[in-house]
């Protein structure tokens, strides 16, 4: 994996995107928690993205 | 000390570090994460969360808006191999560079799926935040194909997404 722009977003451009109205939404989720759970999903089903992967090759032939 | 759009921000990259691995050892591929772009998908599905004038929106809701933002605006693009190995042995053969490269372990050209990996990639977030929520995605592989083939090709809104995976998802008890 590679990275790019990755000092992110400043702190003008993130204050700028997320306008303080949308501070409190209650509870959300977390991405760390929830990439993990994706984690968890893909380790449930280990052939899931590969099979998924040749379906799309073959829905592009 | 970081304000809360900030903090928010540097959230965004779990979803990188932790699922783009995954999908890049499946594929065979090397993706490119544009840090930047993810961050805005994270903190525009928050700014459009609040459009819905809800308190507290359900894991549903905050799973169709982050899909929505990823899908459009598409953090993530195949690196090509190939032509960084070329610009290397050209940087080498002027005496501008040195070292060398070990074999990557990449498709090159990229397979026919690789124009996916952004709908992909969207959709395996969704699938996190539901089950963060306490449910399960029930999406087989031909429903996540229509799916990302969907995603690619037509238009949806944020509700619109939040109807199709919600029409997927079981109760975790259940």
């Amino acid at each position: 994996m590679i990275i790019t722009s990755a000092e992110g977003l400043t702190n003008e451009e993130a204050e700028k995107t997320l306008r303080p109205y949308a501070r409190n939404t209650g509870k959300r989720h977390h991405p760390k928690d929830a990439a993990l759970k994706t984690v968890a999903f893909l380790d449930e089903n280990p052939k899931f993205l590969e099979e998924v992967g040749e379906l799309l090759d073959s829905a592009q032939k | 000390m970081s304000s809360i759009s900030v903090q928010r921000a540097q959230e965004a990259r779990f979803y990188a570090e932790l699922i783009v691995p995954r999908l890049e050892k499946s594929w065979s591929l090397i993706l490119e994460v544009d840090m930047k772009t993810l961050q805005e998908a994270y903190l525009r599905a928050d700014h459009t969360l609040s459009g819905v004038e809800l308190d507290a929106p359900n894991h549903l809701k905050q799973a169709a808006h982050i899909c929505f933002w990823i899908r459009k605006l598409k953090p993530l693009k195949v690196f090509r191999f190939q032509s960084f190995q070329d610009a290397f042995v050209e940087l080498q053969e002027k005496n501008l560079i040195r070292g060398e490269l070990h074999h990557i372990d990449t498709q090159d050209p990229p397979p026919p799926r690789a124009i996916y990996v952004n709908e992909i990639f969207a959709i395996l977030v969704a699938i996190g935040v539901i089950a963060d929520g306490g449910d399960v995605v029930d999406l087989n592989k031909w429903q996540v194909n229509d799916l990302a083939v969907s995603l690619r090709y037509h238009s949806y809104s944020p509700s619109a997404l939040g109807a199709i995976i919600g029409a997927h998802v079981r109760n975790a008890g259940h």
